[in-house]
This record gives structure tokens, C-alpha cells and sequence, in this order.
């Protein structure tokens, strides 16, 4: 498969901030690539050093095998950004400011443009002045902005960020249909991991500069299990699991315990149990949602 | 580039401030020419100290003239900078510059796109000024020879020095050419500091202040070793085009030191425009 973005041990420090500490990421061609992560967790910074605006300290960004920080035009030449609140020139109409940026990019048909308006339901408004768009029409139209050159990659940073419901879902079925029918490759950040979940095939989760974890997202919900298990004594089960390495006690209630382990290790974890003389009734595994996945990440880092 | 400049062009057509220079320039030509018109003509005071003048020196050249030196050493440089100060900080505010940055464009050519307009502002503003300085004159007060005065200028020279009206016409066009040059090396600072910053009045307002402190310190006897270093000290050197024998020596000289102004800001903001880190 083709790599259309290579972050190779990116590093970006801010004074004596470390925003970003030795990122890697691969995305290729046709992926829907979903970046998750806290506040403050340098998702930001890595899309602007993506996109050419912040320079690294030290490793690399390559779109299309391009270096974004030395060869910019030609990294940037089929790539479509949308870079936190979009931002326009309010004395000009819709129409008037995705003319001026597809320029940018080398220009485009009136019809290009006539179709990213449409596709994000703003044809009727097109010669209106941007500074008369409320909050959302502004988050439609930037990613009218990033849609209108007709891009191979597509960055999104929080793309339903101030939408209301019935907005979220219109573009995350905008950009499934995207990848799905014009085969973009899409890169969006993230706070919403149910968007994530719904829209992305792949995910990568960074913690304070670091990647926890990337990969298809099915892998990455298998990855590690959640077991409920029924056992008398649970509080004292929770303290005998707590010395395996490869389980974690998440929960703990009066007939119960919930436990994420490493996949296929859940005999091992009922052999503890039992060697340590607890009753274990049931051990039932669930499925973690995306959500729980992340939490467990981030939980186990802030812990170390 | 080419691109860049088209673009930058047409934004700056369509910006509401672009045009308060204009509007405010012009409004002082209507009022100066109103003022001369009905009111007791300036330097009157001079000619009757041996001098009797038949007809009118009042006229589109004077007033020419009259304005450039009223607005040349404050208004005209505030309004230039109030665009040109604006041009990269104006976009940082709005946000536009990372939508604009992360395009396949470079750097550099975007910034020496926006100095180019730039320029063509500030040209467009200085000549704009003579032309309605000269063409509400005419209209009002009439056309005719170009007297004008000089009094204690560091070129030294005083008195009064009448020219035909094509000689006026030819030292007017000169002299707002010098204009043009001078009220740049101001903007250049306004550029330079609106590359820097990310609001666009503190690149306005950075740039007024370094002009009023310049001026000041021009104006202190204390520091006289270092006047002949302030781009302000050079500024006023378009009266001595209304010399005779024109000082050409002094002339140049202040073109070459406001070009040194106008070459090493331009210079700085370009490299550190290519390496900074937008954040805004």
C-alpha cells in the first residue's frame, strides 16, 4: 500500500516544553485515520507540523514522500487542511474566500468550488459575507475550504467541532463517503471517540507527546481484554491480580471484579484466582468500546 | 508569485481600510484649498518684508506642495502603515494566515508578495495625494508658477524659490517620488513588525512609535552624532528638490539611507518569516 503520510521520530519542543517526544505514524493510502488524544496532548502541534505551519525539532513529516518542512509547495501540492477554528476573510463572501484558497493551490473549475459548497449545504448562502455565518456555518465552510481543491489527503483537525448534532452527523457521513466513493485518504484529530469509532479504520492515541497505541481499530479493541469475573471476597481477589503484570483491576464491587488482561490470558488470571483459593463463579468477557480503551491507556500512563 | 501578488491585490481592493487613507487624504486637500481660498494665504508674512506680488501664488502646484509638507512628517506615514501593518498580522488575528500557510504556497514568495503590494500601496497613496493635492487646487485656486518656501531645513538654505509652472510640475513629481521612498522606510517597519507580531496594532503601533521616537530624538541636540543615522532626519530631504542648485548630494544621500532602512527590515521579516512557527 502506498504511505501517503510518514511521521518518523517527530520532536517538538517549545522552549522548555516538550509538546511532541519521538511520534511515528504511518498512514496509507485510502485509510481513515483517526488521532486521539487529551487536551494538551500535542495533536495540535503534530498537525501543524504536518501541514507545514510549525517547525519540527527534530524528525520528519512526509506527505506523498515529500519532506512538509523543506519541500512545502510539493508536499502540500494534494493536500486539503482544515487547522483547528477555520478562519476567513469576513469581508469576503463564501464563494470569494474558497476561489482565493483554491487559487493557492493552483486553482480549480467554478464547478470544483459549486461542489464543495454543496456539499456542505451552503449553496444557498455562497455570496453572503462570511462575517454574517454563525459558528457552524464557518465550520462547514472550512471544511468547504479544505475539500475545494480536490485533495488526495485531507486534515482535519476537530472537523464537528461546534456543530450541533444533526451537523456532526452530516459530515461524518461526508467524509465516510469521501473515502469511501473518491478513495481520500483522511487524517482527523479527535476528542470525540465515538466519531472516531463510527469513521475511522485506523487510530492512533497520543498521551503527552507519546503514542500509546496505533493500528486498526478492531485490533486495537481486541488488543486487550475486559473480564467480569464473579468471585467471592472480591476485594481481596482485587489485591492477589494486582501482582500479575499482565492484568489490571479496573473495578471492584461486592460480588465482583472487573480485570483487563492481555489477550488470551484469562485462564491464566482464573488460575491465579484459584491457586490464591477464590471462589470464581463466572468469568465473562466484554468487549471494550473504543472509549474504555482509551481511558485504559491513558489511566495506565498517568499511573507510571 | 504571480499569483500571490494577484491575490494579495484583490483582497486589499476589497478591505474597507484600505481606503481610509484615500478618503482622509483627500478630505485634507478639499479643506487646505478651502482654507487658502478664504482665509489669509500662508508666508504672506514673508513676501511683505520687500515684496510686492501681483496676482496669486495660490494655485493646484502650491498646494501641492503646501500639503506634502503638512502631512509628510505624520498623516501620510500613519495611513500607509495602518495597511501595511496589517498585511501579515491582519491575517494571523483572523486566522487566515495558517489557512493561507498550509497551502502549497512558499513562504517566502508570499512574503515578498505581501511586501510588493505593500509597495504598491504606499506609492499609490503618496502619488494619489499630489494628484488630488493638485487637481482640487487647480480646479479651486487655478494653475500657474510654483512658489515655495524654505525655512531653516537642515539643508540650511531659506528664502524663496519661484519656478515656471513645467519646472514646479517636474520638482512636485520628484519630490512625492522622494515621499513615496521615505513613507516606505516607515512602512517597511510596520511590515517588518507585522510579520513578528500577531496582531495587527501592535505592528501599527510599534511603527508609530519607533517614527515619534526617532523624531524625538532627532529633534534633541544631545544626540546630534547619531541624527545623520535616523531615517526621520532624512525624511524631510524632498524640500531640497525646491532648491536652487538642487543639493543632490544631500538628496541621494537620505534616498540611500531610507533604502538601507526599507533593504534590512525587509530582510529581517523574510528571515525570520521562513523560519517562525504559526501559532496563531
Amino acid at each position: 500500500m502506498e504511505v501517503i503520510v510518514e511521521v518518523s521520530g517527530l520532536k517538538k519542543r517549545f522552549g522548555s516544553v516538550c509538546a511532541v517526544e519521538g511520534l511515528d505514524l504511518t498512514v496509507e493510502r485510502g485509510d481513515v485515520f483517526g488521532f486521539l488524544g487529551p487536551n494538551g496532548a500535542g495533536k495540535s502541534t503534530t498537525i501543524r507540523i504536518m501541514v507545514g505551519l510549525v517547525r519540527p525539532s527534530g524528525g520528519t513529516v512526509r506527505l506523498f514522500g515529500r519532506d512538509v518542512w523543506h519541500d512545502r509547495v510539493r508536499a502540500l501540492s494534494k493536500v486539503g487542511a482544515l487547522v483547528e477554528s477555520p478562519g476567513f476573510y469576513k469581508y469576503l463572501s463564501a464563494r470569494q474566500n474558497l476561489w482565493l484558497f483554491s487559487e493557492l493551490s493552483g486553482g480549480v473549475k467554478r464547478e470544483a468550488i459549486e461542489l464543495a459548497l454543496a456539499r456542505v449545504s451552503l449553496e444557498g448562502r455562497a455570496d453572503d459575507k462570511v462575517k454574517t455565518y454563525s459558528h457552524g456555518m464557518l465550520q462547514r465552510l472550512g471544511i468547504a475550504q479544505a475539500l475545494v481543491s480536490e485533495p488526495d489527503l485531507l486534515i482535519l483537525d476537530e472537523p464537528t467541532s461546534g456543530l450541533d448534532p444533526q451537523g456532526m452527523k452530516e459530515v461524518r457521513e461526508l467524509i465516510l463517503s469521501l473515502a469511501r466513493d473518491q478513495g481520500l485518504t483522511v487524517f482527523l484529530s479527535s476528542h470525540l471517540l465515538h466519531e472516531v469509532e463510527q469513521v475511522c479504520t485506523k487510530v492512533a492515541v497520543i498521551h503527552r507527546g507519546k503514542k500509546m497505541a496505533a493500528g486498526p481499530v478492531s485490533d486495537l479493541l481486541h488488543s486487550r481484554k475486559r473480564l467480569r469475573i464473579s468471585v467471592g471476597r472480591p476485594a481481596e481477589a482485587a489485591a492477589a491480580l494486582e501482582r500479575l503484570d499482565f492484568a489490571q483491576v479496573c473495578e471492584v464491587t461486592a460480588d465482583s471484579i472487573v480485570v483487563e488482561a492481555d489477550d488470551g490470558r484469562a485462564a491464566e488470571v482464573n488460575r491465579a484466582l484459584v491457586m490464591g483459593d477464590f471462589d470464581v463463579s463466572a468469568i465473562v468477557p466484554e468487549t471494550m468500546s473504543l472509549e474504555e480503551f482509551y481511558f485504559s491507556l491513558v489511566r495506565s500512563e498517568d499511573l507510571h | 508569485m504571480k499569483t500571490c501578488i494577484r491575490l494579495e491585490i484583490f483582497k486589499l481592493t476589497r478591505k474597507l481600510r484600505s481606503y481610509l487613507g484615500f478618503g482622509a487624504l483627500a478630505a485634507m486637500a478639499g479643506l487646505v484649498v478651502l482654507g487658502l481660498a478664504r482665509g489669509r494665504p500662508p508666508f504672506e508674512a514673508s513676501f511683505e518684508q520687500g515684496f510686492v506680488t501681483v496676482g496669486s501664488y495660490l494655485n493646484g502646484g502650491f498646494v501641492a506642495w503646501f500639503l506634502l509638507r503638512m502631512v509628510m512628517m505624520f498623516f501620510l506615514p500613519v495611513f500607509a502603515c495602518v495597511v501595511v501593518g496589517d498585511m501579515i498580522s491582519g491575517e494571523a488575528a483572523d486566522g487566515t494566515l495558517r489557512a493561507l500557510l498550509s497551502r502549497p504556497v512558499g513562504r517566502g514568495s508570499l512574503f515578498v508578495a505581501k511586501f510588493a503590494v505593500s509597495v504598491l500601496y504606499v506609492i499609490a497613496l503618496t502619488l494619489f495625494l499630489g494628484v488630488a493635492a493638485y487637481a482640487v487646487g487647480a480646479i479651486f485656486l487655478g494653475r500657474g508658477a510654483l512658489a515655495t518656501f524654505q525655512e531653516g531645513t537642515m539643508l540650511g538654505a531659506q528664502g524663496i524659490y519661484i519656478y515656471n509652472e513645467g519646472e514646479g510640475l517636474v520638482r512636485l513629481l520628484g519630490a512625492y517620488g522622494f515621499a513615496s521612498v521615505a513613507v516606505l522606510s516607515v512602512a517597511t517597519i510596520a511590515f517588518f513588525l507585522s510579520s513578528v507580531l500577531t496582531n495587527s496594532l501592535g505592528a501599527i503601533g510599534g511603527a508609530m512609535m519607533t517614527f515619534i521616537l526617532f523624531g524625538v530624538v532627532g529633534a534633541i541636540d544631545y544626540f546630534k552624532p547619531i541624527h545623520p543615522y535616523l531615517f526621520t532626519t532624512h525624511m524631510d530631504s524632498w524640500r531640497g528638490l525646491f532648491l536652487t542648485p538642487v543639493p543632490w548630494g544631500q538628496v541621494v544621500k537620505s534616498l540611500g539611507l531610507l533604502s538601507a532602512y526599507i533593504v534590512v527590515f525587509f530582510a529581517a521579516g523574510l528571515a525570520i518569516f521562513r523560519r517562525k512557527d504559526v501559532l496563531s
